[in-house]
């Protein structure tokens, strides 16, 4: 992913805040070191859900 | 309505108050100091939305009616604040208030587009194109290329705007507004050594006299040395007395000047600065305001006029 990437990544996670929380887009504005502290921690559970499903695939198929 | 229609309605109320002893008969310049204390409290109430309607500028019809005429707009230019030996921040701009300025209702930053120099925003695309055809289609493939332009070439430039074409065709600028924010909402947006912020709309804050715009440092609005805002603001009214330093064009003669009319052969700069402004509505609440002032200054404690009015001071 490129830095572009990661910057669009950013805004629409904050953009989608924002819709649900209309305040975050001036007086409860999130930094960008939070943004990504959220988008890092969901980013590991993704990568352990993944790897639980695939062991779990795997041994089913055994 | 004159600056003389004013005055002659607060002495008429101001005589006819129902009241139990006799009050001091008003200097000139008293009745000019008073009309311009009730006069900018009233501004302040319909700009906040201190009043009975709780209604601020702009929110209803009566609001917009009544200030429309102290509503003025200008266009500050962006200063090199590196001249100026001022700290430059990363992704502020700055630019001057207007003289007259008062109240903030709005403001918009005038986006150059990219490469506007003689042709403008195309629909499709920002900067203009030169390129071969050929590549213009594969990049917008659903775009209708005017058949001159198929015809004269391989190079597309677009049209100027006229009937048959996008009214967003050839436009070289655009307006984005800026939202005027204190200063601890303002710091969220400074690019900083943690934060390097999606600024969506800019947003503004204002300090010693000036303006400063806080943009997207990646994607920047153009907002360079020497382009300008379209600021909308309250300026400030007519005072009734006359002061030379805020309007020079007076002269010597009007300076510290309480007489409410001014004679004749005078230019019509100085004319206009008799005359109120506002509608006749507006007129009828400041003397109202404005023989409450006068009253309460030597109005009986008993009579609690202050208690009363409170609510209506700004």
């Amino acid at each position: 992913m490129t830095l572009a990437e990661t910057r669009q990544l950013g805004i629409e996670f904050e953009r989608r805040i924002q819709t649900m929380i209309p305040e975050t887009e001036f007086m409860n504005k999130l930094d960008t070191e939070t943004i990504y502290s959220f988008i890092n921690q969901y980013q590991d559970k993704l990568i352990q859900e993944l790897y639980r499903t695939i062991d779990q695939v795997q041994s089913s198929n055994n | 309505m004159t600056h003389k229609d004013i005055y002659t309605k607060f002495m008429i109320e101001y005589d006819k108050a129902n009241v139990t002893s006799s009050y001091p008969s008003l200097t000139e310049y008293e009745v000019a100091t008073v009309l311009d204390k009730a006069y900018n409290a009233l501004i302040a109430q319909k700009v906040t939305g201190n009043n009975v309607r709780r209604s601020t500028v702009e929110s209803d019809v009566k609001s917009i009616s009544d200030l429309q005429p102290l509503l003025a707009h200008a266009h500050p230019v962006f200063q090199d604040f590196d001249a100026s030996g001022d700290e430059v921040a990363v992704n502020v701009a700055t630019c001057n208030l207007p003289s007259k300025f008062l109240y903030f209702v709005q403001m918009y930053l005038i986006q150059k587009v990219k490469s506007s120099d003689s042709t403008g925003l195309s629909v499709n695309e920002d900067a203009v194109y030169t390129g071969p055809n050929t590549d213009f289609e594969h990049k917008y493939p659903n775009f209708e290329m005017p058949q001159e332009s198929v015809t004269a070439g391989h190079t597309y430039v677009p049209p100027a705007a006229t009937a048959n074409q996008n009214p967003i065709d050839a436009r070289k600028y655009r307006r984005i507004p800026v939202r005027l924010v204190p200063h601890q909402v303002a710091e969220k947006f400074f690019a900083t050594s943690y934060n390097m912020p999606w600024v969506k709309i800019p947003v503004c804050y204002i300090e010693d006299n000036k303006v400063n715009v806080v943009y997207d440092l990646l994607n920047p609005p153009y907002v360079s040395v020497g382009a300008a805002a379209h600021m909308v603001f309250v300026k400030k009214p007519n005072t009734f007395v006359k002061d030379f330093t805020s309007a020079p064009f007076l002269g010597n003669n009007h300076q510290g000047c309480t007489n409410f009319e001014c004679s004749n052969g005078l230019s019509q700069e100085v004319r206009n600065a008799y005359n109120f402004e506002c509608n006749d509505t507006v007129a009828e609440e400041l003397i109202s305001l404005a023989v409450t002032f006068a009253l309460e200054n030597v109005e009986s404690q008993r009579l609690n006029t202050k208690l009363n009015t409170r609510g209506l001071e700004a």
